[in-house]
């Protein structure tokens, strides 16, 4: 028998069995027959030592076992008027909302709330450069339409572009070309295609085009405050997440 | 000799009836929406364990008490988290964590608890066994009292081991769900603690005494 307080958990002699080998053979059911060849058999049929010991540990663990229980001093039945029932009950739209503003690291709060406010207020201002659009833009949106389509012609290029005159007669009913659109502008004034050009579209044009640039740049920060919201509120929902299975855990 | 040893079997280690254990879960389920009547079910068909749980792992009758206490209104609590399993080993976690935070809070305000065995033994007694003798039933007692102590002198990790492997007679799978460690964790500390408690209640002239007039241990 092994008479050191310390547990040991092998034998100092190499050659017997470690407390967990004889730990493991305690717990071994009667149909482990593979266990039965094992070479921990063979040796304890063989060690007077390791048997005692076995008997021992075997002896220790039926007495643990056989420990009669305890009879509890009490019944721990919770009575009625000391609990309160777990909040099970759906929290209405206003609570939830409420929820969300008031749980959650400060940090989270406070960025969500500003990248929606910033958002709110772009897509706010976007709303109102749209309404203040002038009546005619879809004249202007036409001459965006003809400049980028056919550049202001020369006088030289007005004529290499001049049907044959057979052809402008078929051309006028079927053609429904941007240039026959022109040229019909041009038959209408009776005066040529260059002139037919407004002078006041070159400005009209530039304006339009600052406008167009405006609005994809204010677009792009739209997209991007939108993106960094939902970013934010997928973190903060994983956060909340992580925070509350924390809880749980600790609870349990 | 391995034949002559094993150990078939028995009650304790048998695994929990699968009607008892949907039958668990059922209440566990109707308390979690707030049924009371079905969580005290639970209750009654659970204290027993719970507190002889905490007793072993505390060794004191009262702070095993207030610690079931507490396991049981923290289950409630905690009940609306329960999505369906096993009952017993999540109300046995649940005690089991309680103890720990006990112990790590007797661990920095330590108090002296051991001498209070006696009455211990006075206040919450063993049941008498049928045709049991007054003189067996007496070493009985002497006997418990001595194995609850030396259990007081292992480590909490391998004392937990102990409890709920060979005293609760749970598998060294489930004491390792409830522990959450691996089952090889679990066989290792169990390991340790038998061998430990081996030691002491062998190095212990008393009890060796005790012992060998139970017919328990060799002498050397």
């Amino acid at each position: 028998v092994n008479d050191s307080t310390k547990p040991s958990r092998a034998h100092p002699d190499t050659s017997h069995l470690s407390d967990d080998q004889l730990s493991e053979l305690i717990d071994l059911q009667p149909s482990g027959r593979e266990l039965e060849e094992a070479v921990q058999i063979e040796h304890l049929n063989s060690c007077p030592e390791c048997q005692e010991r076995l008997d021992n540990l075997r002896a220790t663990v039926a007495l643990f076992r056989d420990l009669p229980e305890r009879e509890p001093p009490r019944s721990y039945r919770l009575p009625a008027q000391e609990v309160e029932a777990p909040s099970r009950k759906p929290a209405t739209p206003f609570e939830r909302l409420k929820g969300w503003f008031t749980t959650g690291a400060p940090a989270f709060r406070l960025a969500t709330t500003a990248v929606a406010i910033l958002l709110l207020s772009v897509t706010a201002v976007d709303f109102w450069v749209e309404r203040d659009q002038p009546a005619d833009e879809p004249v202007v949106e036409r001459a965006i339409t003809l400049e980028d389509a056919a550049p202001a012609p020369t006088l030289e290029a007005a004529d290499e572009m001049q049907p044959p005159a057979d052809a402008a007669v078929e051309a006028d009913a079927e053609d429904t070309s941007i240039f026959s659109i022109a040229e019909e502008e041009e038959t209408a004034d009776e005066a040529p295609l260059v002139l037919a050009t407004p002078p006041a579209a070159e400005p009209v044009l530039i304006e339009t085009d600052i406008t167009e640039e405006g609005r994809s740049i204010w677009r792009t920060v739209q997209f991007g405050l939108l993106i960094l919201l939902g970013w934010l509120v997928v973190t903060w929902i994983g956060y909340e997440r992580t925070m509350k299975s924390r809880s749980t855990k600790d609870s349990s | 000799v391995f034949r002559q040893h094993a150990r078939a079997p028995d009650r304790a280690l048998s695994p929990l009836p699968n009607d008892d254990a949907r039958e668990d879960e059922r209440l566990l389920l109707a308390a979690s929406d707030g049924d009371l009547d079905a969580f005290n079910k639970l209750v009654e068909r659970h204290e027993r364990a719970v507190f002889n749980l905490c007793y072993r792992m505390l060794g004191d009758a009262d702070a095993a008490d207030d610690a079931a206490q507490d396991t049981f209104l923290k289950a409630w609590s905690a009940s609306k988290t329960f999505r369906g399993g096993l009952a017993k080993p999540w109300l046995m976690r649940i005690a089991t964590n309680r103890c720990l935070d006990i112990l790590r809070s007797q661990k920095r305000h330590p108090t002296s608890s051991l001498d209070s065995h006696a009455e211990v033994v006075e206040q919450y007694p063993l049941n008498t066994r049928p045709a049991e003798s007054p003189d067996a039933f007496a070493v009985r007692v002497d006997v418990s009292a001595h194995l609850e102590r030396a259990l007081q002198s292992v480590p909490d990790d391998q004392r937990l081991a102990i409890v709920l492997c060979d005293i609760q007679g749970m598998s060294h799978e489930e004491a390792a769900s409830i522990m959450g460690v691996a089952t090889g964790t679990v066989k290792s500390r169990l390991s340790r603690a038998r061998a430990r408690l081996r030691d002491i209640l062998h190095s212990d002239p008393v009890t060796r005494e005790l012992l060998q007039r139970t017919g328990r241990f060799q002498s050397e």
